[in-house]
C-alpha cells in the first residue's frame, strides 16, 4: 500500500495502487540532469554566442546549396535556445508527410482535383524539396497576442528535406544535424553539425523508414477522404477556398481547421497554396494550439543531393562506420533467415531448478509450456496437469517421444497467441489447482499489443521459449549506438567458439550489453551468453544473466537449435535447466493462432 | 549590464531541474522524452523570466512540466516509441513483467484522460502533492481538485477492469 502519499490523499484501490507504484518505484536516472541543466542555462547566454554557432551552421548549408537549385533562404535568426532537441522532433519524413496532408485534404475539398493524381504527381517528381520554418511560441499565455509576432519570428528555426522516391534517397538538414539515407546503397549517415565525425550504420531500423511512413500516412488520409475521419479521428472544419494569379500562374489557396475531438492540443489550423495547373503543393502553413507555427515551402527540383557532400556534410568529416563488420552482417543475415524460415513445430518447453526435487508429471517445481509456431504465428500454452490415465515417465523414458504422445493429455490454458499482427496475453481467471478436481480453464485477456518491427523477421514476445530464437537473438544492428566486436579467436569462452561482444556506450548504463560465444560448427548459434539485466526502465543492473546451450539438433530444413539450455543468474544459487522437446509438424491448425473469442469460448 | 534585480537564471535552473526531470520522467517513462520536455519547459520558463518577475517558480515549473509531459505522451507516435532492445530481450521475472505492463498501462491511460484529470492525477499520485498544493499549482480550487481526482480514479478503475479482463 502506498504510504508516502499526503495524508489527506485518498488511497487508491489495490490494482490501481500497484500501477501507480510501478511508476513511482521506478529508478529516476538523474544522470541526464547535467545535460538538461547545461542546455537550460545556455538559454541565458549572450546572443552573439548563438550567432557564432549559426555562422558555422550556415556555412554547412551554403556548401550544400551549391549542389541544389536555389530555394527560399530563411536561415537567419535561429536562436540557440531552440536548436537542440527540437530539431530532432522535426522528423525527416515530416516535410513530405506535410505535403501529402496538403494534397490529400486539398483534393478532398475540391472534387475537381483527383487526390490520386495529385499524390501521384508528387511522388513522381524526381525530387521533392521542402523548407520548413518553425516559429516556436514564446509561451502559451501570449501566443495569440498581436505583438507576439515579432517574438515568434525570433524563435524560429529551419529544416530542409529532400526526398526522391525514384532514387530512394532522403536528406534532412535539421538545425543540429544532417541525416542522409540512401536505401539502394544501404547507407544511413547521421552527422551532428560541428562534429568532426559522421556516423554510418544500416538503414534498417523500424524507426527510420520515412518513405514507408509517408505511404502509411497516405493510406490513412485516403480513409480520411472516404469517411470524413482518419483513424486518429481528425475532422476538417471551416474550409475556405480562393484563387489568385501569381506571375501568370493560377494558385489555389485553401484554409481549414483540422480538429481531433476530445484532444484539442492536436488540432491545428492549416493554410496551403497549390499550383492549379501542375497540381503540386507550393506552401503549407500549420498553426498549432500553443501558437507555434510551421511554414513549409515546396519545390520540385530536377536534381538533389545524392551524396554526403551534396547533402552538406563537409568533405573533411571523418566517416565512422558503425555498420557491423562483414562477419557480423553475414551472421545477422543468416540468423534472420533461420529465425524467419525455421520449420513449423509443436514443442514442449520445460524449465526446472537443478538440484531441487521436481516433476514434469505433477508439475512440482516445473514450468511447462507448449509452444507452437508456424511462420510468423505462434502460441504458448501452459500445461497444468496430466489428465487421468496418463502414465508417468520413468528414468529411461525418451522425453521427446513421451511429450509427443502425451501433450494433448494435459489440462492446459493459453498464455499467449500471436496471429502474425497482434500478440494477445491471457491469464487464468481462477489459478488455483485442486487435487482430484479438473482445473478451471477459463482465461481472460491480460494484455494485447501489435507485433513489433516490420518485415518477415520480427521480434517475438518470449524468445527464450523458442529454441530458434534462444540461440539467435536479434542484434538490433541499425541502432546507431550499438557497437559490435567480433573475435574469431577469443581468449575466453567455450573451445572453438567465436565471440561477439555488443556494447552500447551510454552515459547512464553499463556499456557491455551482451557477450556471445558462437559455435561455427552449429550454424554460429549461440553456445553461451553473458549479459546484464537491467531494472525495468532503469540504468541499474538487477543481475547478471548467463546461459549455456547444449545438445544441438537440426530441423528438417537444416537449421540448428539447442535442446537444452542451462541458465544461471548472479542472484540465484542454483541453475535453471531448460529443455526443448521439439516435434516438427506440417499440419498445425490455423485456428490455433486466432485470438480467442472469449464471449463464446470463455 | 545585468539588472541586479533580475533573478539569476542559473539558480532557477539548479533549483528546479531535478524536479522538472522527475515529473517528466514519471509521466513519460523514457529519458529521451523527459529531456525533450525539460527543454521545452525551460525554454518557455526562460521566455517568461525575460518578460518579467515570476512569483512562484516552483508552481510554474510543475504546471508547465506536467502539461507538456502529458502533451508529449499524447503526441508520441506508436511507431516512434522507444523500445529498449536490451530490456525487451531479457527474460525478466514474471513480477517485473507485470509491474512494467502496469506502468505502461497507466501511462497509456493517463494520456487518454482529459487534461485537468491527467494533471491532477499525476501531481497527486506521481508527485505526491497535497490537495492544496495541486490546487495552487494548477490554479484551480481545492474542491475542483477533489472532484477531478474522483473522476480520474473512477475512469482509471473502469479502464483497469477492462485491462485485467474483469468484464462480467
Amino acid at each position: 500500500m502506498n504510504t508516502s502519499l499526503h495524508p489527506e490523499t485518498p488511497e487508491l484501490e489495490p490494482p490501481l495502487d500497484s500501477a501507480v507504484w510501478a511508476i513511482v518505484g521506478e529508478h529516476i536516472p538523474t544522470e541526464a540532469l547535467d545535460r538538461i541543466k547545461q542546455r537550460a542555462k545556455s538559454l541565458a547566454l549572450p546572443k552573439n554566442s548563438a550567432a557564432e554557432s549559426d555562422v558555422s551552421l550556415n556555412s554547412h548549408i551554403n556548401e550544400a546549396t551549391l549542389s541544389k537549385p536555389a530555394t527560399p533562404s530563411t536561415t537567419d535568426n535561429r536562436p540557440q535556445s531552440t536548436r537542440s532537441r527540437r530539431g530532432l522532433k522535426i522528423g525527416a519524413w515530416l516535410t513530405l508527410a506535410a505535403s501529402v496532408i496538403a494534397v490529400a485534404v486539398t483534393s478532398m475539398m475540391n472534387p475537381s482535383l483527383s487526390m490520386a493524381q495529385v499524390v501521384s504527381n508528387t511522388l513522381a517528381q524526381r525530387w521533392v524539396h521542402g523548407t520548413v520554418t518553425w516559429y516556436v511560441a514564446a509561451s502559451p499565455q501570449n501566443a495569440d497576442a498581436a505583438d507576439n509576432k515579432q517574438e515568434n519570428a525570433k524563435s524560429s528555426l529551419v529544416t530542409e528535406t529532400w526526398i526522391s522516391a525514384s532514387h530512394g534517397i532522403l536528406v534532412a538538414r535539421l538545425p543540429d544535424r544532417i541525416v542522409f539515407e540512401d536505401r539502394p546503397a544501404n547507407v544511413f549517415v547521421n552527422y551532428e553539425i560541428g562534429s568532426t565525425t559522421a556516423i554510418q550504420t544500416l538503414p534498417v531500423s523500424q524507426e527510420m523508414q520515412p518513405l514507408d511512413q509517408n505511404q502509411s500516412l497516405l493510406n490513412r488520409l485516403q480513409s480520411l477522404q472516404a469517411g470524413g475521419q482518419s483513424e486518429h479521428g481528425f475532422v476538417v472544419k471551416d474550409v475556405h477556398e480562393s484563387k489568385t494569379t501569381v506571375e501568370g500562374q493560377s494558385i489555389l489557396e485553401y484554409s481549414f481547421r483540422l480538429e481531433q475531438p476530445g484532444n484539442p492540443t492536436n488540432s491545428r489550423d492549416i493554410k496551403l497554396t497549390m499550383n492549379e495547373k501542375r497540381q503540386l503543393v507550393e506552401t503549407l502553413e500549420e498553426t498549432y494550439h500553443d501558437g507555434s507555427r510551421s511554414v513549409t515551402r515546396f519545390d520540385y527540383p530536377a536534381s538533389g543531393p545524392t551524396d554526403l557532400q551534396a547533402a552538406g556534410i563537409p568533405a573533411d568529416v571523418r566517416l565512422v562506420d558503425r555498420r557491423a563488420s562483414t562477419d557480423v552482417r553475414q551472421l545477422e543475415s543468416a540468423w534472420s533467415k533461420a529465425r524467419a524460415e525455421f520449420d513449423a513445430y509443436d514443442a514442449v518447453f520445460v524449465q526446472v531448478p537443478d538440484g531441487l526435487k521436481h516433476s514434469v508429471f505433477t508439475g512440482l517445481n516445473a514450468d511447462i509450456k507448449r509452444v507452437r509456431r508456424d511462420g510468423n504465428r505462434y502460441r504458448v500454452d501452459t500445461l497444468l496437469r496430466p489428465m487421468p490415465g496418463v502414465e508417468p515417465p520413468t528414468d529411461d523414458t525418451n522425453m521427446d517421444e513421451w511429450w509427443k504422445a502425451n501433450r494433448d493429455q494435459f489440462w492446459s490454458v493459453p498464455e499467449l497467441i500471436c496471429d502474425g499482427s497482434t500478440v494477445t496475453y491471457y491469464s487464468m481467471v481462477d489459478g488455483r489447482l485442486r487435487k482430484d478436481i479438473p482445473p478451471n480453464l477459463e482465461v481472460k485477456v491480460r494484455n494485447q499489443h501489435p507485433v513489433r518491427g516490420s518485415g518477415v523477421d520480427r521480434p517475438v514476445a518470449w524468445p527464450h521459449l523458442m529454441p530458434e530464437y534462444s540461440c539467435r537473438p536479434h542484434l538490433w544492428m541499425a541502432d546507431v549506438k550499438r557497437l559490435f566486436e567480433y573475435s574469431p579467436t577469443p581468449d575466453d569462452g567455450p573451445e572453438e567458439s567465436v565471440r561477439l561482444i555488443v556494447t552500447k556506450p551510454d552515459e547512464t548504463m553499463t556499456p557491455e550489453r551482451h557477450r556471445y560465444w558462437l559455435d561455427p560448427s552449429k550454424g554460429f548459434c549461440v553456445r553461451e551468453v553473458v549479459q546484464p539485466v537491467f531494472q525495468p526502465r532503469s540504468s541499474d543492473v538487477a543481475y547478471i544473466n548467463s546461459e549455456e546451450a547444449f545438445d544441438f539438433k537440426q530441423s528438417p530444413s537444416g537449421f540448428w537449435y539447442p535442446t537444452r539450455v542451462e541458465r544461471m543468474t548472479s542472484e540465484a544459487s542454483r541453475l535453471q535447466i531448460r529443455t526443448f522437446h521439439v516435434d516438427f509438424v506440417t499440419n498445425l491448425d490455423s485456428a490455433l493462432f486466432v485470438p480467442l473469442d472469449l464471449k463464446t469460448n470463455g | 549590464m545585468k539588472d541586479p534585480d533580475e533573478p539569476d537564471w542559473d539558480r532557477i535552473v539548479e533549483r528546479h531541474a531535478e524536479r522538472v526531470f522527475r515529473i517528466a520522467f514519471r509521466i513519460l517513462g523514457t529519458v529521451h522524452d523527459a529531456e525533450d520536455v525539460c527543454q521545452e519547459v525551460f525554454v518557455e520558463a526562460f521566455e517568461l523570466h525575460r518578460r518579467g518577475p515570476v512569483f512562484t517558480w516552483a508552481g510554474l515549473m510543475v504546471r508547465l512540466t506536467t502539461l507538456r509531459a502529458i502533451d508529449k505522451l499524447r503526441a508520441r507516435r506508436r511507431s516512434a516509441e522507444m523500445l529498449d532492445h536490451d530490456q525487451a530481450e531479457t527474460n525478466a521475472p514474471e513480477q517485473e513483467l507485470i509491474a512494467r505492463e502496469l506502468a505502461e498501462w497507466l501511462r497509456r491511460e493517463v494520456q487518454s484522460l482529459p487534461d485537468q484529470q491527467a494533471a491532477v492525477f499525476s501531481l497527486t499520485y506521481f508527485e505526491q502533492l497535497s490537495r492544496n498544493e495541486v490546487a495552487a499549482t494548477l490554479e484551480i480550487s481545492p474542491e475542483a481538485v477533489s472532484t477531478t481526482l474522483y473522476k480520474a480514479r473512477q475512469r482509471l478503475m473502469s479502464q483497469l477492469a477492462i485491462f485485467q479482463g474483469d468484464r462480467s
